[in-house]
């Protein structure tokens, strides 16, 4: 069993709060910075002429004055995100003086002990990509990566895995629901926190009281002292999951026997077992590095703290419930980065799902987002009046991740595939044998009697009487369905199509019963009884038109996550790209924005937005905008369209029902091509850069670039490692994209990449 | 980038200081001054399941048919010479405490059958607690005793899923919320709840010694345990790791002020009979309030959410055999003691008012300033949802029972002009109205807004419910 991380004596350096790169001597105010103002802002902020009303010529240097600090810090925001010099002006610092000045400001704040709101905010996923980029991927820094010495509250996935099943979860995260989540900077614990967990313990309790050790200790006589180190460690046990050390059970003994002599010997067990539940080991995970230290001062993860980082790396359970971790412990064999990565990439061999590696899966999720489908409003007035039979975001989500899992296992340009790749799954069981076994069993001639004989049997087995009322009627009901399910069959077999076999529930697959939900994907959607249009396909992932989808973005689910209640969001959608494809930084809002769009009926959203690229608006809009009206080729519901329609009235019409049709038909509308040109800017490569016709050239050409690569890379290494990256990390992250690539575009090969590398194995 | 050293703040060292100002004294003070103001406020929020029929609400003196779903105008009237609806028989003796409230809306707050958290949150989410709630902010604002707020519920989401025993736990009605992520638990056994809130009553002294003991033994383990994590910690990690070892602190401090209470627990605490035992769901829902009514009075708390009942809730005390959800669906059709859809429907809501009557008369009973108890408390009384069985949030309708020293005008019934008519107002513009009444500073608007109704001024409190 696993030695305790929190028995081992250790002592830890005092932590340097200032990292390494920022620890540099500083120049004399002055001379650092007055040449770079002179030469790229004083021509519009100096003497002569203040833009903006905004001067730098006579700029104070007193750190300490919060005025001054806060002045310099959004000259820092200005130019790290590059808003200053403004985009349009030709002659631009390079991206190292750009640092070499960001980095001296942020000494000076951090010498003055200024801005530390700002700097707690940087520990945020939000503010993930004020790193820059560009540096980050230079390989002008050597120094050696490492992770910061941490706790780490549980997440409640991981609250889920060990504790009751059902019992509402103590934690919960307070990030944005649009991006990675679990950071170990994030994870706040309070008077909540702990009220839920004794609430979910005294209910535990509640529900064991009749186990024979509540029984033993709630009768009178004393319980023998070796009973009482017995129900210590059992409970310990089951409590942390892990068997107790004696320091421990001497330690919890002491409680039990005090608590006994003060409240009596139920009672007493009771509140030691709940110190065991609000222990610090039951809510936070704790990586201190209690391995070798190295000559630079990094600290190894032990073996124990391995194996709890990378099987909540890749799973929801504790490292005893995974076997290959298990071994690996058991073996000796998880104390290096060769042993680690070998396990890492035994898990991941073994299949990327969300059975057996829920945390992978769920990158994927918190990374595009298109769970959130879910959660996006949709006025069920509107669903029927344009058009959908059945607004289905289940169902859609789930086809976005057996895309992400099949890309992901077949392991070959995985990000590039997963961007700009134009076959989807639909209708489809996620396997192409078991799509194949249920066409077969649903074409067969004698389906309804073979339907009701599966069903016979299972009442064989489950020794139920089939002449019972209820079975009769159960075996009449399944009789039914499945004549109605051979004739639509054999109508599409008529028709030339290849029918939908429809599945039931399963552990492995989700049930799906009809095509009623295809409209999204510009599909015939058909309920159960109707006739069938589609001509549904078996293997799968199948193509769609190459001009129409390319990649998740252009998925329904996507599209739907990142939509409003009544129309498309172009500017959340902008702001994905920039950020999550380009690295790019919106600086937050400033306060006194009215964000208002015009509500004209005679204009399409595209139009009501123009003013966004005017004025104070611009310098953040042109940055998303442009990224995001690419969409516009679909609509809020996922569908693709060309055109827009508009009335007698000139107003628009997003209506697609009877009414629709009628208007179209008597002549009555006009129409007019969708735009949905835009531009991709910013993205280090001339030959990405550029004006866009729609978002499936932006995808097909972004989405194979090695800016969105790198960015991939960088949100997946903060998915793993809890946190932002910093510039330390530079090394691991130029390694993991060169594993990546030198394996044909394996993620697996990155996975194992990043797991093993120094910002995942050392502390400091 | 990592952040430079912070000192840890000590935000709890205040509630040690608030403690020597605990409720009742500070509401003898004020009598003592003949300062109105200053008394103590105080919310009752009662939260039914399944919708409340707007109909039943119209008072007698308007025009038969009297509900309309489309409305120009906005309406009121006094209700000092109006018959009340059968409804709130009653109310009668103290209907100039009494104001109804129809056709508000909360249309974007959809859910399955309820709005979840977003009734008292605003916000679109049933089930995951994603902003404060109305009663909690009003709780945390009013409340100096040991909870700043409390809730009862006949059951919720079960704490767990595979041992249903609702009367016997916790559980989370999916209602009420502190701040995101920090969803409220009810106590669902009335028996317990009396043991959480007056147990010092009927506890012997050794009793009350031992379980303090035990508390006492819990914390300090705790924080003992605590420090050695402690001192293994980076700075910024022992800032986070403070607010864990802090949580046992103010645990601590609830306890105590709940000892400072003793006397008042023991002088107002209900009798402890038999029937906390119960598992018939009246029964349950008289304790509720019995012991909401009894808290109030103490001081435990300002405000206290009440669940009567939820969608599985069967009432067969009353004769019917369906549950609450199988009697939305009823109709015409009848149930096992021929009551129809509507009328079982409009008993069930009788009987919850019954309790609400109960306790609006209690505290109307008890002098407080220049007036009574019940001047200074709201008992607010909606559903979950909007209108009839899941027709949607348009019109939701609002019975409040009280006053707030003067703030709000009572004895009226207001009917707002119908969803997207000028004029019409949201139960946003209504929480805000008893947020300002209360005291506290608003801003104009309170959760999230409906985009259907982006084109009407929506800002601020119901003018036409401030004094």
């Amino acid at each position: 069993m696993m030695r305790t991380i929190l028995t081992t004596c250790l002592t830890l350096l005092t932590l340097a709060v200032v990292p390494p790169w920022l620890q540099a001597q500083t120049p004399p105010a002055r001379d650092a910075v007055m040449p770079f103002l002179e030469a790229n802002c004083l021509r519009c902020h100096g003497a002569k002429k203040q833009k903006g009303k905004f001067s730098l010529h006579n700029v104070a240097f007193d750190f300490a004055n919060p005025v001054t600090a806060d002045l310099w810090l959004r000259i820092s925001r200005q130019l790290a995100s590059k808003e200053m010099p403004p985009p349009e002006e030709d002659e631009q610092p390079s991206a190292s003086e750009r640092a070499r000045i960001t980095d001296w400001i942020e000494q000076q704040l951090v010498a003055a002990g200024q801005s530390k709101a700002y700097f707690e905010k940087l520990l945020n996923p939000a503010y993930g990509n004020y790193v820059s980029h560009e540096r980050l991927f230079s390989g002008e820094v050597k120094t050696l990566p490492y992770s910061p010495s941490r706790i780490w509250r549980f997440s409640p996935e991981l609250f889920k895995g060990k504790f009751i099943s059902g019992a509402q979860s103590p934690f919960s995260q307070i990030t944005s629901e649009t991006g990675i989540r679990d950071y170990s900077a994030t994870g706040g614990v309070d008077q909540s926190t702990i009220q839920t967990i004794l609430i979910n313990t005294d209910q535990y309790l509640y529900l064991r009281r009749d186990e024979p050790v509540f029984q033993l200790f709630a009768k009178d006589e004393p319980v023998p002292d070796d009973k009482l180190a017995q129900a210590v460690g059992a409970e310990f046990k089951r409590a942390l999951g892990r068997n107790p050390d004696e320091a421990e059970i001497a330690k919890y003994l002491a409680f039990l026997k005090k608590n006994i002599a003060d409240g009596g010997q139920l009672e007493g067990l009771k509140t030691t077992i709940k110190a065991m539940f609000l222990c610090s080991e039951s809510i936070f995970r704790m990586e201190f590095g209690l391995g070798k230290v190295d000559e630079q001062g990094r600290r190894h993860l032990s073996p124990d703290e391995l194996a709890y980082a990378v099987a909540y790396a890749l799973t929801d359970q504790r490292p005893e419930r995974n076997d290959v971790i298990r071994k690996a412990v058991q073996k000796g064999k998880l104390t290096n980065k060769e042993e680690v990565a070998a396990v890492v990439r035994e898990t991941l061999d073994l299949g990327i799902n969300p059975s057996k590696t829920p945390r992978v899966i769920r990158f994927f999720e918190e990374y595009f987002g298109y769970q959130r489908a879910n959660g996006v409003f949709k006025d069920m007035n509107r669903v029927e009046a344009e058009g959908i039979q059945q607004w289905n975001t289940n169902r859609l989500t789930y086809e976005a991740q057996q895309l992400v899992e099949y890309f992901v296992n077949r392991d070959k340009d995985v990000i590039q595939e997963l961007l700009t790749s134009n076959r989807f799954y639909i209708a489809h069981p996620g396997d192409n044998k078991l799509a194949k076994a249920y066409y077969d069993e649903a074409i067969r001639e004698d389906y309804v009697e073979l339907k009701v004989q599966q069903l016979l049997e299972q009442y064989k087995l489950q020794k139920r009487d089939p002449n019972a009322a209820q079975e009769r009627e159960e075996i009449e009901n399944t009789r039914k369905q499945a004549e109605a399910r051979q004739k639509t069959v054999r109508q599409a077999i008529k028709d030339g199509l290849t029918p939908f076999p429809g599945w039931p529930y399963n552990r492995e697959i989700r049930g799906q019963g009809d095509l009623i939900y295809i409209d999204v994907y510009n599909l015939p959607a058909t309920h159960q009884t109707q006739r069938q249009q589609w001509n549904w396909v078996i293997d799968q992932p199948m193509e769609m038109p190459r001009e129409q989808r390319a990649g998740i973005l252009t998925h329904p689910a996507w599209l739907a996550a990142h939509s409003l209640n009544d129309g498309n969001d172009p500017v959340r959608r902008g702001r994905w790209v920039q950020e999550k494809l380009l690295a790019g930084v919106i600086l937050d809002v400033p306060p006194d924005v009215d964000a208002s769009v015009s509500h004209d009926p005679r204009k399409t959203l595209r139009e009501r937005m123009e003013p966004l690229r005017e004025a104070q608006c611009s310098r953040c809009h042109n940055k998303m905008n442009p990224l995001g009206e690419p969409f516009e080729m679909f609509d809020d519901w996922g569908r693709f369209r060309a055109e827009f329609f508009f009335d007698e009235k000139a107003e628009i019409v997003l209506r697609r029902g009877p009414e629709f049709e009628k208007l179209l038909a008597a002549g009555k509308m006009t129409r007019r091509a969708v735009d949905a040109t835009g531009e991709i800017r910013g993205s280090g490569d001339p030959t990405v850069d550029g004006k866009v016709q729609n978002a499936v050239e932006m995808m097909q050409r972004l989405g194979r670039s090695e800016r969105a690569r790198q960015t991939f890379i960088r949100y997946l290494f903060r998915y793993f490692m809890g946190r932002n990256e910093m510039l330390s990390d530079s090394q691991t992250l130029i390694e993991a994209e060169k594993v990546y690539l030198q394996n044909g575009g394996s993620f697996k090969a990155l996975v194992v990449s990043l797991l093993s590398s120094d910002s995942f194995l050392y502390r400091r | 980038m990592k952040p430079t050293m912070f000192t840890r703040r000590a935000a709890i060292k205040t509630i040690a200081s608030s403690l020597a100002l605990s409720p009742f004294l500070r509401s003898l003070a004020a009598h003592a001054d003949g300062n109105e103001a200053a008394l103590p406020k105080r919310f009752v929020f009662v939260v039914k399941s399944s919708g409340i029929d707007r109909e039943n609400l119209v008072p007698g003196g308007m025009e038969p048919g009297a509900w309309k779903m489309e409305r120009d105008q906005f309406r009121e009237l006094s209700l000092s010479n109006q018959q009340l609806p059968e409804l709130l028989a009653e109310f009668e003796e103290i209907k100039k405490h009494v104001t109804i409230i129809q056709g508000l809306s909360g249309k974007n707050f959809v859910g399955n059958h309820t709005a979840g958290y977003g009734a008292l949150s605003c916000h679109h989410s049933e089930r995951v607690a994603v902003a404060p709630t109305i009663d909690c902010i009003l709780g945390q604002h009013l409340s100096s005793g040991p909870y700043p707020m409390y809730g009862m519920a006949m059951n919720g989401e079960l704490l767990e899923q595979y041992y249903r025993e609702p009367e016997n736990s916790y559980c989370y009605p999916n209602l009420s919320a502190m701040k995101q992520g920090t969803p409220v638990a009810y106590q669902a056994s009335p028996k317990k709840a009396f043991m959480e809130l007056f147990g010092s009553a009927v506890t012997s002294q050794e009793q009350l010694q031992r379980q303090v003991s035990l508390n006492t033994n819990l914390m300090d383990f705790m924080k003992d345990d605590a420090r050695r994590i402690e001192r293994q910690l980076s700075a910024e990690d022992k800032e986070r790791f403070a607010n864990y070892t802090d949580a046992f602190e103010s645990l601590r401090v609830r306890e105590q002020k709940k000892v400072l209470l003793g006397g008042r627990v023991k002088q107002f605490s209900p009798e402890l009979t038999n029937r906390y035992e119960s598992k018939v769901i009246s029964d349950r829902i008289d304790l509720h309030f019995e012991l909401a009514t009894a808290a109030m009075i103490t001081g435990l708390t300002n405000v206290i959410t009440l669940r009567p009942d939820t969608l599985g809730v069967t009432y067969t005390e009353l004769g019917v055999n369906q549950a609450v959800h199988s009697l939305g669906h009823l109709g015409k059709n009848t149930t096992s003691n021929g009551w129809d859809g509507p009328k079982a429907r409009r008993e069930i809501d009788k009987l919850h008012l019954r309790y609400v009557a109960r306790m609006a008369k209690k505290f109307n009973s008890i002098p407080e300033g220049n007036g009574t108890m019940l001047d200074n408390t709201t008992i607010v009384f909606m559903s979950c949802a909007g209108g009839a069985h899941h027709d949607g949030q348009k019109d939701w309708p609002f019975l409040l029972v009280g006053g707030m020293a003067g703030k709000l005008k009572t004895g009226r019934y207001l009917e707002f002009p119908s969803y997207q008519k000028p004029g019409h107002r949201t139960i946003g513009n209504l929480y805000l109205s008893l947020m300002q009444a209360a005291g506290l500073r608003t801003g104009e608007h309170f959760g999230q807004l409906d985009a259907l109704l982006k084109d009407f001024e929506l800002a601020g409190p119901l003018a036409q419910l401030m004094a």
